[in-house]
């Protein structure tokens, strides 16, 4: 078995695990908060596909053209994660606090794990996008310093999307 | 020069005439602004505003400008939606508002091209199918509605938290839950 089958099959456990997590804690409609998330995040990839590359996966993990739905679900996941850790750990705070919190998780979580993906090749950025970048890497990495700044602003989009309109089915 | 001065014009008498019954305005305006700036940000490799005064640029070719425009787009076609339909809920508004915003983006999409300001970049171009309605790409149809959607979420989600005292003591998304 190679590594991108063991990241795949990876990505779909942890996804199932986690789903299986919140309903058994009794989290209310659960899949109805994946499928919201899943949506959001799906927008964004297909709107955003030209500038990004994804190679290297399994045939069955992609969707359209290069999106994949292995990838989209690995998002789900962090930003699931995120909005747990942050809505237990903080119940406390307003959500207009908590907010920066989830952002700061994500981007915690995620830079390491996209720096990683960058580096083997199952993530890329287009060569027109590479351009635009101003040439600085994170440490020890190929990756742009641009990808650290650019997380935070998309997830914002995607979590008040999944936000907004969860609030809307609970207000049903 | 006409151009710009007709969005900041634009979005003086939006703001003006929104004033009157939304006391909320300048906050929703703030936050609408930054949202659509965000996603300029983010997708601005995808796309090329030119012909644009050098003061209407913000960074390479991101432009306050354009931003302005949107957020008076928006923030006009909620408040039609908003002041027709009272009784609809917020639900079903918020598809209502879309769909305006939506069409009304079309059209102005279909305006900048025509004046020369909009422009796809490369990447963007092969993207698409080439097939195009006023010279604006037949993906617009997907790629407005989804911006939109985006930005109209962000923010409702943001005068919500600001705004209401019982949603902010619970996750929105647990609201239901205790």
């Amino acid at each position: 078995m190679n590594g991108i089958l063991l990241f795949e099959l990876f990505v779909l456990l942890f996804t199932i695990v986690l789903w299986m997590f919140m309903t058994k804690k009794g989290y209310k409609n659960v899949s109805r908060k994946f499928i919201i998330l899943l949506i959001g995040a799906l927008l964004f990839e297909i709107m955003s596909e030209p500038m990004w590359i994804n190679s290297k996966l399994s045939n069955w993990a992609y969707l359209y053209k290069d999106i994949s739905w292995i990838l989209t679900l690995g998002w789900v996941s962090i930003i699931m994660v995120s909005i747990l850790l942050v809505d237990y750990g903080f119940r406390h705070l307003p959500e207009k606090k908590r907010f920066w919190l989830y952002l700061l998780i994500v981007e915690a979580i995620t830079v390491p794990l996209e720096t990683v993906l960058f580096t083997v090749g199952i993530r890329g950025y287009a060569p027109e996008l590479l351009e635009r970048t101003s040439g600085f890497l994170i440490p020890f990495t190929k990756m742009p310093i641009e990808g650290v700044i650019v997380i935070p602003i998309f997830i914002s989009l995607i979590l008040t999307f999944y936000k907004y309109v969860n609030y809307l089915m609970d207000k049903k | 020069m006409l151009f710009e001065i007709f969005v900041i014009v634009a979005t003086v008498i939006v703001l003006f005439v929104l004033n009157v019954k939304d006391k909320d305005i300048k906050r929703k305006f703030l936050i609408t602004f930054i949202s659509v700036l965000l996603f300029e940000y983010f997708t601005s490799a995808l796309w090329i505003n030119k012909n644009l005064e050098y003061w209407a640029y913000l960074y390479k070719g991101v432009s306050w400008i354009i931003t302005l425009g949107w957020t008076s787009i928006i923030l006009a076609s909620i408040a039609l939606v908003n002041y027709t339909l009272p009784k609809l809920s917020e639900g079903k508004r918020f598809i209502v508002q879309l769909l305006v915003v939506s069409v009304v983006g079309f059209f102005a999409e279909i305006l900048v091209r025509l004046l020369g300001i909009r422009d796809y970049s490369a990447l963007a171009q092969k993207a698409m199918s080439g097939v195009m309605i006023g010279g604006v790409p037949i993906e617009a149809i997907y790629y407005i509605p989804v911006f939109m959607a985006l930005v109209i979420s962000f923010k409702r989600y943001w005068e919500i938290s600001f705004n209401e005292k019982k949603i902010i003591e619970q996750p929105i998304s647990r609201r239901k839950n205790k």
